[in-house]
């Protein structure tokens, strides 16, 4: 057919009604569906630009705390009293932490790629804190402080400056944060959030030859080396572990055994996925037996518990049986919890009737067998060791003075806690009652300082602390 | 030719009617969905509550009962059941530990709300997910992880090789692999 004949036929149709009815029906409905895609468009640009908004004042309020701990940080060093000291220290801490929270809160792909920009704010703030209690305690800072101070100043100098130059460009418009969902990967899209990725990438850079940071603080970098204190030394295979783990749970032959890996840095471990009955597929056990001193670190067997046919206290019966069959002697409950038709006891050491907090073990009961459904020694294996207990130099009833005249004093024992760095201290820890809740609180037996009060929750599901 | 376009209006008319509707039906078929999921939420609460009040038989003298619930139980579980679903159960704990790690880790947020929103972090958070139907099995996982239980020795991070397409992961040191899952410090 010529072109020019079917333009002909063209013609012809295009008089006949029925294809101009036909054709207003489609336009008609293009334009609804135009103007539905408008509103959901203009939805969503509402929502961009308010997500928008929360980043850019997350985002401006971090580089204000950032600021802030610049110049607190130089203010500390030109500082004399000690009293100034402390309060500037407290300020550092607060602004640092606002500052980590802000950053926590930006759209930044590969946000994880921003571990250590928010290690850094973490640990000035947490270095500062513990320099603060220091100071309160009458100790000046060393000079290794001093100069790990400077050090991390000059840190915060650099950090500042380039988050300046970034605002400067976010400010200017030239900068947008990401999209909140990088579905599909246009070319402009990707270009756009780049930039902010790679901005905070260099943000990031400026923290390559950061210093290792050991202080008396939970997130000093030597919580993450310690090393374990409770393992014999020699060492063990796969296969000696794999038999360990058979042997404690009791098991002569399992259906199908698993080797998952050697892994862990603190205690390396051989884990084993242990299934005891074919038929049952989904009941698996998970073993971890260390490397070192062939001990079974933890275990969990994730059988569901059908309703409960023994108490608590029967409960706690079978557990310290087991865990005097595994070999842990003088060992007392203290803490409870019950949840999932299981009872989850904590079980701490004795050494000649001083409490050591420390060396924890916990013991899931299932309340339907009462047989053991989950251990884990790990607190124990890192902390456990023949300790020296100094005589306490002062007495019960000078500590009893330093407790506070509200609290109604119900049992005083010795105890060993940890505190939040890892240290352990020795200590009264009195239990006792304040505006009907219960309370432990614990007194330096050497100081006399206060070290921690803890509130006991008591309910019908356990005894937990907080 | 009047004649031919009323008979077309009223087919105008109903195919708008018709459009409409059927947008309207999509959102209403979602909205019972998500409502579903809640009913079933809630049942298992309750199934769980139903658990524990038969243990009250051997309480202990208490004041006030205080009801003791972690704020962050129901959270976590989701997270664990968006990301992990049909994974082992101990991938699942993994999950789950891998998060309250981090709180602990001086490179994060400190908090379990903190880590498990913050922006890109997780993908079940990213894309709805989390929303998912909770498995029993998510929330017992949870209880677990928040017990202290950690399959992964310390790890900080993981990822599906088969999903993920950020680059940077591939750089971390993987220490093991649970099921679909490779945990890397």
């Amino acid at each position: 057919m010529s072109i020019l004949g079917g333009y002909k036929e063209l013609r012809e149709r295009l008089k006949s009604v029925r294809l101009w009815s036909i054709m207003a029906v489609v336009i008609g409905v293009l334009v609804i569906v135009a103007l539905w895609g408008v509103n959901q468009y203009r939805g969503k640009a509402n929502y961009h630009n308010y997500l928008t908004n929360m980043w850019h004042r997350a985002f401006f309020d971090m580089v204000g705390y950032v600021q802030n701990i610049q110049a607190l940080l130089s203010k500390v060093e030109i500082s004399s009293d000690d009293r100034q000291r402390a309060a500037l220290y407290t300020e550092v801490w607060r602004n640092a932490f606002a500052a980590q929270e802000n950053l926590g809160q930006l759209p930044i792909e590969n946000n994880v790629a921003l571990e250590r920009t928010a290690k850094y704010l973490t640990q000035v703030g947490d270095l500062s804190f513990s320099l603060s209690k220091q100071l309160m305690n009458g100790k000046k800072e060393t000079k290794e402080q001093r100069i790990q101070l400077a050090k991390l100043r000059s840190y915060a100098d650099k950090l500042s400056k380039n988050l300046n130059e970034l605002a400067i460009e976010i400010s200017q418009g030239k900068l947008r944060w990401g999209e909140v969902r990088t579905v599909g990967t246009s070319r402009f899209r990707r270009i756009s959030q780049n930039v902010t990725s790679s901005h905070m990438l260099a943000v990031e850079a400026g923290f390559k030859d950061y210093p290792t940071l050991i202080y008396d603080g939970p997130f000093s970098d030597h919580i993450a080396r310690q090393v374990p204190r409770g393992l014999p030394d020699n060492v063990i295979n796969r296969d000696e572990a794999k038999k360990i783990a058979l042997d404690f749970l009791n098991i002569k032959k399992a259906d199908m055994i698993s080797y998952l890996g050697l892994s862990g840095d603190k205690i390396k471990t051989f884990n084993f996925e242990i299934i005891p009955d074919r038929r049952a597929r989904d009941r698996t056990i998970t073993v971890a037996v260390s490397k070192k001193g062939g001990k079974v670190i933890w275990m969990i067997d994730n059988r569901a518990t059908s309703a409960p046919k023994i108490g608590v206290s029967r409960a706690k019966e079978n557990a310290l049986k087991f865990l005097k069959s595994k070999g842990f002697t003088n060992m007392i409950d203290t803490f409870y919890l019950k949840q999932d038709n299981t009872a989850l006891i904590n079980y701490i050491y004795q050494q000649n009737g001083v409490k050591i907090y420390p060396d924890m073990v916990k013991v899931r009961i299932a309340l339907d067998t009462g047989q053991v459904v989950g251990f884990d020694a790990t607190a124990y294996y890192m902390s456990h060791t023949n300790r020296k207990i100094p005589k306490p130099t002062i007495t019960e009833a000078q500590a009893r003075k330093l407790v506070s005249k509200n609290f109604d004093i119900q049992s005083v024992s010795l105890s060993i806690i940890p505190l939040e760095s890892g240290r352990e201290v020795f200590t009264y820890e009195f239990m006792g009652k304040y505006d009907r809740k219960y309370f432990a609180d614990y007194i330096n037996a050497i100081t006399g300082k206060e070290e921690n009060i803890l509130e006991i929750i008591k309910d019908p599901n356990g005894i937990l602390s907080m | 030719m009047s004649k031919l376009l009323k008979k077309y209006t009223i087919f105008i008319i109903l195919l708008i009617i018709g459009f409409l509707l059927s947008i309207y039906s999509a959102k209403f078929i979602y909205d019972i969905k998500r409502a579903n999921d809640e009913k079933i939420e809630r049942r298992l609460e309750k199934a769980l509550e139903k658990s524990e009040k038969e243990l009250q038989q051997d309480s202990l003298a208490t004041q006030a009962s205080t009801n003791y619930q972690n704020k962050d139980l129901y959270l976590l579980a989701r997270v664990i059941n968006g990301e992990a679903r049909g994974e082992p159960y101990i991938g699942q704990v993994a999950i789950g530990a891998v998060i309250i790690n981090r709180t602990k880790h001086p490179g994060f947020p400190k908090t379990i709300s903190g880590v498990i929103y913050q922006p890109g972090a997780f993908t079940a958070v990213t894309d709805g997910q989390i929303n998912a139907k909770l498995e029993p099995t998510a929330l017992k996982a949870a209880r677990d992880a928040l017990n202290g239980w950690d399959p992964t020795n310390g790890c900080i991070y993981y990822y599906n090789p088969a999903k993920t397409t950020n680059k940077w992961i591939w750089s971390r040191k993987v220490v093991l692999v649970i099921g679909k899952h490779r945990f890397a410090k």
